[in-house]
């Protein structure tokens, strides 16, 4: 199966091309679909980011007990993000932060960001907290915010699941980093 | 014995207990009493004995009762208190006599003890009669009353003894007397009373005349509480009453009212004395001092941002604002050790509210360093040791008040390398005690550039010295050598302000000056590397003007750039500004500065073609001014003001942007933003100390973070919250630091 993947120039791993074939093979679509994102996470493609090195696809496929396409195909019901617990869900998070960096890059580009927040966590966290943070963060004029740090991407996370509650959000004591204060600033600038 | 021999013998003791009533006792003997009192109990006729008693006394309490019922108000207050004495002198009697009875039937029978009942039958028959008790408590409150307003009563040693009466029998008996029928009316008319009064008073006088006449009402009720011999409960209870009526009740006005309240009192310095008054009456409930300290503070605020609003509008100048934080300080100190009585608590506020209005900008800073050099330039001169010292300190109290430190240091690194490179500074050693009292506040970080300053102009001193013998050595060695004589002041670069300024072209003999002392500096320390620094330093020109018959030679003390400028016109007889730019390499905006400088109507020693103050453009020329006229041998050329320069230029380069730009940095930072060098220092310094403290500490808890590197970093600048969190992060990405999974409140340091 992972001949069929294999980048033509080197054949121990996959890279975004390959993966894309796969989504075909499985009939998803990889922009719109983060099942796939959840299936290289169970895979644990997690060496390096936008690829599948053959050990880890034969290790995973090892652990899941996939032998086949239709195993993949079966599988897929199981990838809903629903399914996880919070802690799994967590590092998957952090991996989707890794796996989508460029080369050498340890910061995410905003317009990034944007779609890869809506496609996890679209089910997990409040709509509306999902949608400000997005137009927060097209709209902040802030240059630092051009790119978003690991730090700021887990924090997001962190911080929507434990304060659902802006109102009593406290900036003057808050160790979030300043991107999620100046996000809370905005959202109820927003509400007033 | 039997029932009548017992009866008989309760008779007879009957009879001895009326006439120990009478007071006629003496005739009695004391053995027989209680001998036969004794044989009654023994023989089992206790009860007989007890109910007797308590009948008898009765009795006459009751006679008593009808008595006192219907003696007038007049004299009821003392008739009470004399038949209480009588009273208990009766009861001490009878109880000596029936001592036997009350160890033993009493006991045993749970019965009060003889003196106790003697109370507990005075109280429920004399004193609870209808018509008594009412009365004398009426009459009690009644006392009080009138001497409150003023009127005569009686003495008061006949309401002590009431009621030391009631107290006793409360003692006794556990009874309440003594609060049911006296001290809970006392307490309630005392707050209404006072409720009332106070609220008038006030309404109609100054602040001060309450104050004074709550003091001699607090004093006046203490006095009546001791001489009545109150019980500490009652006492207490009082106080509290009088000090929420007089005190707390009417705190807030007494600090707000108009024309006298404590907020009018801090603008005068001569009431001082009220002041204090106020506070000593305040401070008997803590509490409301906290109006007074508030009082404080706003006037502070209030006169503190008047002074920033002078500052800014530029009415006032730096040093005018320096001393008139002075006066300030000088002003509310002495209110707080006097009014305040020194208090701790006033005295933080007070610098709270100092550093509060102070530091809302970086002005204090920048007026405190032109503050300080014009002491250090001129101030000074002539002044006695002590004085000196006073004015030092002056500087020292200012900056105790200003929290970014770093801000100072950099301005005042500025004027002293002005300072000391111009020659200006009255006194090395005044300079040097300054230095060293800033060392005392902040540290040996703070001062060591500064030290390293100093340091430079000694060691060029000695340099120079060494120049001189070097090259009368080479002179004689090899003669023909033309090159100009040059003092050079060598400045390490870390020390020093940074200037970053290229160097113009030099006339040749200037040049080859600097070469000669380049080489034998060189020589001398290896591996060292010289930049000249030619937007500083003078140079003295001989001029010649005029023609045949009439020439006129001047010695010309001029800036660097200028030499430059006029050394052009040994070659050329006219330069536009475009030639002379390219022939020197000065910076434009400075070659403006200092051209325009040697063509201004004072110092005319250049024609310029254009009209008015400022240059017209590249093609405007210049020559020299032959008719050029100076009364002194040796003129010092001055170079114009950065802000007459801003008017002439603005005119005709308005437009340029970069013009403008330059025109700000050359003018200094600019009072609102940090400089850009120190931001970054900053920037550095928390860095550094965030590493530091998690190193040392492997994790910590952000609050205490924050609370660390503040600490750490506070004797040059306070860092906000939300600058450290910034660092922080930073460092996260850097992946010096990490955040703990479980806790995003707690970092743990990456090894």
């Amino acid at each position: 199966m992972f001949d069929d993947i294999a980048d033509p120039d080197d054949d121990s791993v996959a890279t975004m091309e390959g993966i894309s074939k796969l989504c075909d093979h499985l009939g998803i679509d990889p922009l719109e679909d983060v099942k796939i994102l959840v299936l290289l996470h169970k895979l644990q493609a997690s060496s390096k980011p936008a690829q599948i090195t053959r050990e880890e696809w034969m290790n995973g496929c090892h652990n899941l007990g996939t032998d086949s396409i239709n195993a993949f195909k079966a599988l897929l019901p199981s990838l809903e993000l629903g399914f996880m617990e919070r802690a799994e869900f967590r590092d998957f998070f952090k991996f989707c932060f890794k796996f989508n960096l460029e080369g050498t890059h340890k910061t995410l580009d905003k317009e990034l960001v944007v779609a890869l927040v809506e496609l996890t966590l679209n089910d997990r966290i409040a709509k509306d907290r999902l949608a400000t943070f997005q137009e927060f963060l097209n709209i902040t004029k802030d240059t630092s915010y051009n790119t978003i740090t690991l730090d700021q991407w887990m924090s997001f996370l962190d911080f929507s699941l434990e304060c659902p509650d802006l109102s009593q959000y406290d900036e003057e004591i808050s160790a979030w980093p300043v991107l999620i204060d100046d996000y809370v600033d905005y959202s109820n600038g927003m509400k007033m | 014995m039997d029932q009548q021999g017992a009866q008989t013998v309760w008779n007879s003791l009957a009879n001895a207990i009326d006439e120990i009533v009478l007071r006629n006792s003496s005739a009695l003997s004391f053995e027989e009493l209680y001998r036969n009192s004794y044989n009654l109990v023994i023989q089992k006729h206790g009860k007989l004995l007890y109910d007797g008693v308590t009948l008898k006394i009765s009795s006459h309490l009751s006679t008593t009762a009808q008595n006192l019922a219907s003696t007038p108000d007049a004299s009821l207050l003392e008739e009470v208190s004399m038949s209480f004495d009588e009273h208990i002198t009766t009861m001490s009697m009878v109880r000596d006599i029936l001592m036997y009875m009350d160890r033993t039937y009493v006991e045993t029978h749970n019965e009060k003890s003889t003196f106790i009942q003697g109370l507990h039958l005075y109280r429920t028959i004399v004193w609870e009669h209808s018509n008594v008790q009412c009365r004398v408590s009426e009459l009690l409150l009644k006392a009080i009353a009138d001497e409150r307003i003023g009127e005569l009563t009686d003495s008061r040693d006949v309401l002590k003894k009431i009621l030391s009466m009631l107290l006793q029998i409360d003692t006794a008996e556990n009874s309440n007397v003594y609060e049911r029928d006296f001290a809970d009316a006392f307490l309630g008319r005392t707050q209404e009373f006072y409720q009332m009064e106070s609220s008038e008073f006030l309404a109609e006088n100054s602040a001060s005349d309450y104050v004074e006449k709550a003091k001699r009402r607090l004093e006046e009720e203490k006095l009546r509480a001791t001489a009545l011999a109150l019980p500490p409960t009652t006492v207490d209870e009082l106080q509290n009453i009088l000090h929420t009526e007089l005190i707390k009740r009417h705190a807030k006005t007494l600090v707000s009212m108009e024309n006298s309240g404590f907020s009018v009192l801090l603008k005068d310095e001569t009431k001082i004395g009220a002041m204090r008054e106020m506070y000593d009456l305040f401070a008997k409930i803590p509490e409301s001092l906290d109006d007074l300290r508030n009082a404080l503070c706003d006037r502070v605020k209030e006169d503190g941002n008047a002074l920033v609003a002078d500052q800014e509008r530029g009415v006032s100048d730096p040093a005018s604002f320096v001393q008139g934080i002075l006066k300030m300080n000088d002003r509310y100190t002495s209110i707080v050790d006097f009014a305040f009585r020194g208090e701790p608590k006033a005295k933080k506020r007070l610098k709270e509210s100092f550093e509060n209005f102070l530091n809302v900008d970086t002005r204090a800073a920048s007026c405190l360093a032109v503050y300080a050099d014009m002491l250090l330039r001129s101030s000074i001169k002539g002044a006695s040791e002590e004085e000196v010292s006073i004015l030092l300190n002056n500087v020292i109290l200012v900056f105790r008040f200003i929290s970014d430190k770093d801000v100072f240091e950099a301005f005042y690194k500025e004027h002293l390398a002005k300072r000391l490179l111009t020659g200006r500074s009255v006194s090395d050693e005044v300079e040097k005690q300054l230095v060293s009292l800033l060392k005392a506040e902040c540290g040996y970080q703070f001062t060591s550039k500064l030290e390293g300053m100093f340091n430079d102009m000694r060691i060029s001193r000695d340099t120079r010295e060494a120049y001189k013998n070097y090259k009368r050595e080479r002179s004689v060695q090899s003669k023909g050598e033309s090159s100009v004589d040059i003092d050079v002041d060598v400045l390490t670069t870390g020390y020093w302000p940074n200037v970053k300024v290229p160097v113009c072209k030099l006339p040749q003999s200037v040049q080859s000056a600097m070469d000669n002392f380049s080489d034998f500096y060189l020589k001398k320390h290896t591996g060292r590397k010289l930049s000249w620094q030619t937007s500083t330093g003078t140079g003295e020109i001989k001029a010649s003007f005029g023609s045949n018959g009439n020439i006129r030679t001047y010695n010309l003390i001029v800036s660097t750039y200028q030499m430059c400028i006029l050394m052009l016109f040994n070659e050329d007889t006219e330069l536009t500004l475009r030639q002379i730019a390219s022939k020197t390499s000065i910076p434009d905006l400075e070659l403006q500065r200092h051209l325009i400088s040697l063509c201004t109507p004072k110092y005319r020693i250049l024609r310029k073609s254009s009209k008015g103050r400022g240059i017209s453009g590249d093609d405007d020329s210049f020559s020299i001014n032959d008719g050029y006229k100076s009364n002194a041998r040796r003129v010092k050329v001055p170079l114009i003001s950065m802000s007459s320069l801003k008017d002439v230029v603005q005119n005709k380069y308005a437009a340029d942007p970069k013009v403008g730009q330059a025109l700000t940095s050359l003018q200094g930072s600019s009072v609102e933003t940090l400089p850009p060098q120190l931001e970054e220092e900053r920037r550095h310094l928390v860095e550094a100390a965030t590493v530091r403290i998690m190193k040392a500490r492997k994790q910590l808890h952000h609050n205490d973070l924050i609370a660390e590197v503040t600490k750490q970093l506070q004797s040059r600048f306070v860092p906000t919250p939300q600058f450290i969190k910034k660092r922080i992060e930073g460092l996260i990405e850097r992946e010096y630091l990490e955040r703990n999974e479980d806790d995003h409140r707690l970092y743990m340091y990456v090894a």
